[in-house]
């Protein structure tokens, strides 16, 4: 059985409009070549093979959004929604930078997702109990 | 799209504070929504003009405290 150890402990954020915490981050979304950057909140899902952020973030970051590969996204419910894929700047103050193609949605979402591309640079534990995401850098 | 003032609270209490701004996007600096709108592009633009290099923004659901999420 693996030991695993971690580097970086961080608080749940709080959900500004209910005040409840959850696993998840604030994150900088940048576009490359340019310190255009947004800071917004992700959820950190597993269920999610790919990252997908609102379509509204690519046009604040000065990306044209429909200028991306298009990739569908299946919902739980079953439901299909497009994105297009754009490869971004991932900046946190503990966690580093980092460049992913992640999806940016043609329809509107709620929540942004944190998906398996973001957890394949990171060893991750979740500590529900405490409410907080443990991290260490993958390599 | 109009510029607001609004202080966020700390835990529960921030409910109330957002409610108004439900299905539109806030721009929060120093935990004050400084711009809010349908439009993110039009308030990041207006949070650029006021000095703000990094907004931070956020989409205002409009769900209820007893709504389970999901990831999407």
């Amino acid at each position: 059985m693996p030991d695993v150890s971690y580097r970086i402990s961080l608080d749940y954020p709080r959900d500004p409009r209910t005040g409840d915490s959850f696993p998840g981050l604030w994150i900088g979304v940048g576009r490359l070549g340019t310190n255009s950057e947004l800071e917004v909140q992700c959820h950190l899902d597993s269920g999610a093979e790919l990252s997908l952020f609102d379509g509204q973030i690519a046009r604040g970051i000065g990306l044209e959004l429909q200028r991306g590969v298009v990739q569908a996204y299946g919902t739980s419910s079953g439901a299909t929604l497009t994105a297009r894929l754009h490869r971004v700047r991932l900046s946190h103050e503990e966690l580093g930078h980092h460049e992913l193609r992640v999806g940016f949605s043609e329809q509107p979402i709620a929540r942004n997702l944190l998906g398996r591309d973001f957890f394949g640079l990171f060893q991750i534990g979740f500590w529900e109990s405490q409410s907080r995401l443990l991290f260490s850098p993958e390599g | 799209m109009a510029e607001t003032k609004t202080h966020l609270s700390s835990g529960r209490d921030a409910t109330p504070d957002l409610r108004s701004f439900v299905g539109e996007w806030v721009v929060l600096h120093e935990e004050v929504v400084i711009e809010h709108s349908p439009d993110l592009k039009a308030i990041v633009e207006k949070a650029r003009a006021k000095g703000i290099g990094r907004p931070r923004v956020l989409y205002v659901e409009d769900r209820d405290s007893e709504t389970v999420k999901l990831g999407l």
